[in-house]
């Protein structure tokens, strides 16, 4: 994409890099724009971080704001970085790690330390001041890690995961904290998650990675009404179901109704399958299904008419209305090959995002 | 763990254990129960023992020092920078610990002799010599040394999650105020147990030091050479003499422990 010198410099940010064998992603982000990048392991998630920091060698270009970053070592990114395992400094107390940043920029050590404070006391940790940071919960640490990142007012924020390794009761504690922050947030926010539930607290748009490429970039809804991949779909907790035509139908697991019978009529869609799986959960069954090599997962109410038992070849039936049909869905990419497989551009005329 | 839970004991690796462990506490033990303990206080007051104590305390101290300021950088490097010909050159810092000492002095002699590559000119330049001084014995002890403190260094280093590093950088840390502030304070374990091991090695060295400086009492005459010099003509004092540097050794090391050597457990 060659830039026009005379046009005027798009604000928010613009990313292309590529990352040796790793990654290789484009897209461009809006001014205050919060993106959660989803994906499974190993899709590139913390390269893709790790890479806008400044953290690792990678080729093109990051512009914010119209000044190009690309070409920056990390310390002079105005990036805060909230990093998977947190690392806080083991041999420092709060306030020490929140104060770490101001100081290394060479504020001195009473304006840094009240620097900090005023984050501990946003954060509602001004009480852990002068714990060591090898004493904090998991929530705790979390919190500090955020303003650590923040204290220094970056531009850009980076979350790694930024709600792993917390358990459930936390993880919403800390999730509602961070949604109510970045809605305060001027600045861009990327953040890296496989958690559905993340994106849809708190991010604008959802920029999907398998494979070290981008498979998808849309807002929450959009992915939920046309989910780019099979592992889209799956991610969002979807059933997916590829058609000859290369479309694929797409419905939420508690719309399955099973039968032992094809009882079908006009309103309702069915399959003959095969029950892979049965777990209870409360006052559900939860059951997995192969339709056409597709893993299907159903809820079904325990007192159903058919006793789901794996092995057991069944019709599993769908209301058409519940059912939506996509378009062209594929598998992520293999290695290698460049042409775009779904183009959101269809969908959203104000996007800007490029596909490989 | 009893052992009993993974399928009974492994008595074989028992035995060759505690044979181990045996032959290790033996000799020690041995010097002990050979010590007529009633020639100690004299042995220990004598002005030739306080001689070599005071300079071996001096020599392994000073090259314990100078081992360090030199080979924390280089360990650094080792563990963190990848550059061509990195396995060459940690093959050449474990060269000396693979010497024979004899060689090592040897080998020390020919270059900061005086007519060595480096000893000439610092003597025709700055009319010093180093063999058969004290300083000898110091730049001895550091090459003897150096090996330990590095590799033990570099270990630290290594183990050390490169992610506190990253964490700094992104906070505007440059990598000198990362190193200063972050790296160092969390290894300072593992960099103590370094120079522990190298002041250990310091403290002992004696064929180097007998060949490189020589047998000068007050000089060069460290306390093993000291114990050496000694068994010529009177193996009783000697075994004095081992006991108590024995007991300096271990009253030092247990002193630290207790400060610093977290890495080592």
């Amino acid at each position: 994409m060659s830039r026009d010198a005379v046009s005027p410099v798009p604000p928010g940010m613009g990313v292309d890099l590529s990352v040796e064998r790793r990654l290789q992603a484009a897209f461009h982000v809006g001014p205050g724009e919060t993106v959660a990048v989803l994906g499974p392991n190993g899709a590139g998630k913390t390269t893709l971080i790790h890479a806008l920091a400044g953290l690792v060698p990678a080729r093109g270009s990051l512009v914010l704001d119209g000044v190009d970053l690309g070409g920056r070592p990390a310390p002079e990114r105005d990036t805060g970085v909230v990093f998977q395992d947190r690392m806080l400094f083991p041999h420092l107390t709060v306030l020490q790690n929140v104060a770490f940043g101001p100081r290394a920029r060479g504020v001195a050590r009473r304006a840094a330390e009240s620097r900090a404070w005023e984050w501990l006391e946003r954060f509602g940790i001004e009480a852990l001041a002068d714990t060591p940071v090898t004493r904090l919960s998991g929530g705790q640490a979390q919190r500090v890690a955020l303003a650590r990142a923040l204290v220094l007012g970056p531009r850009l924020l980076l979350l790694d995961e930024p709600l792993s390794g917390l358990d459930a009761r936390t993880a919403s504690a800390v999730r509602a904290d961070l949604a109510g922050h970045l809605a305060e947030r001027a600045g861009i926010t990327i953040m890296s998650t496989h958690d559905m539930v993340d994106v849809l607290a708190a991010a604008d748009r959802v920029l999907v990675l398998d494979g070290g490429r981008v498979v998808q970039f849309a807002s929450p809804a959009e992915l939920t009404e046309r989910p780019g991949s099979r592992h889209v779909a799956r991610m969002l907790g979807l059933n997916l179901i590829p058609t000859t035509n290369g479309r694929a139908l797409v419905f939420a697991p508690g719309e399955v109704r099973l039968g032992r019978l094809d009882s079908g009529d006009d309103r309702t869609l069915a399959w003959h399958g095969r029950i892979l799986g049965v777990a209870p959960r409360g006052t559900v069954l939860r059951v997995r299904l192969a339709v056409d090599d597709t893993d299907v997962e159903a809820e079904i109410p325990v007192t159903g008419g058919v006793a789901p038992i794996t092995g057991d070849s069944v019709w599993i039936r769908v209301d058409r209305a519940a059912v939506r049909e996509v378009a062209p869905v594929a598998e992520p990419d293999p290695p290698a090959v460049g042409v775009p497989r779904y183009d959101d551009r269809r969908h959203d005329p104000r996007s800007k995002t490029r596909l490989r | 763990m009893s052992g009993r839970e993974l399928g009974g004991r492994p008595h074989l690796l028992v035995l060759v254990a505690a044979v181990t462990a045996l032959l290790l506490v033996l000799p020690p033990l041995g010097l002990l129960l050979d010590t007529s303990w009633g020639r100690l206080p004299d042995q220990a007051s004598d002005p030739d023992t306080l001689r070599a104590l005071w300079l071996s305390a001096l020599t392994s101290v000073l090259a314990t020092a100078i081992a360090g300021v030199l080979g924390v950088p280089l360990a650094w490097l080792l563990a963190r920078l990848a550059f061509p010909g990195r396995a060459v050159v940690r093959a050449l810092v474990l060269l000396p610990l693979v010497l024979p000492p004899v060689v090592a002095g040897v080998a020390l002699l020919s270059v900061f002799g005086r007519s060595g590559l480096i000893g000439g000119p610092l003597y025709d330049l700055a009319g010093v010599s180093l063999p058969f001084s004290t300083p000898g014995v110091v730049v001895a002890h550091v090459f003897i040394a150096l090996p330990f403190v590095v590799l033990g260094v570099e270990g630290a280093f290594r183990g050390l999650d490169p992610g506190y590093e990253r964490a700094a950088a992104t906070l505007g840390a440059s990598r000198w105020t990362a190193l200063r502030r972050v790296v160092l304070p969390l290894v300072a374990p593992g960099i103590a147990a370094g120079l522990a091991l190298g002041w250990a090695r310091s403290l002992g060295e004696f064929g180097a030091t007998i060949t490189f400086a020589g047998n000068y009492p007050g000089t060069t005459r460290t306390m093993p050479v000291l114990v050496y010099t000694v068994l010529q003509d009177d193996p009783a004092a000697a075994r004095g003499l081992s006991v108590l540097m024995m007991g300096a050794a271990l009253i030092v090391l247990v002193l630290l422990r207790g400060r610093w050597i977290g890495g080592l457990r």
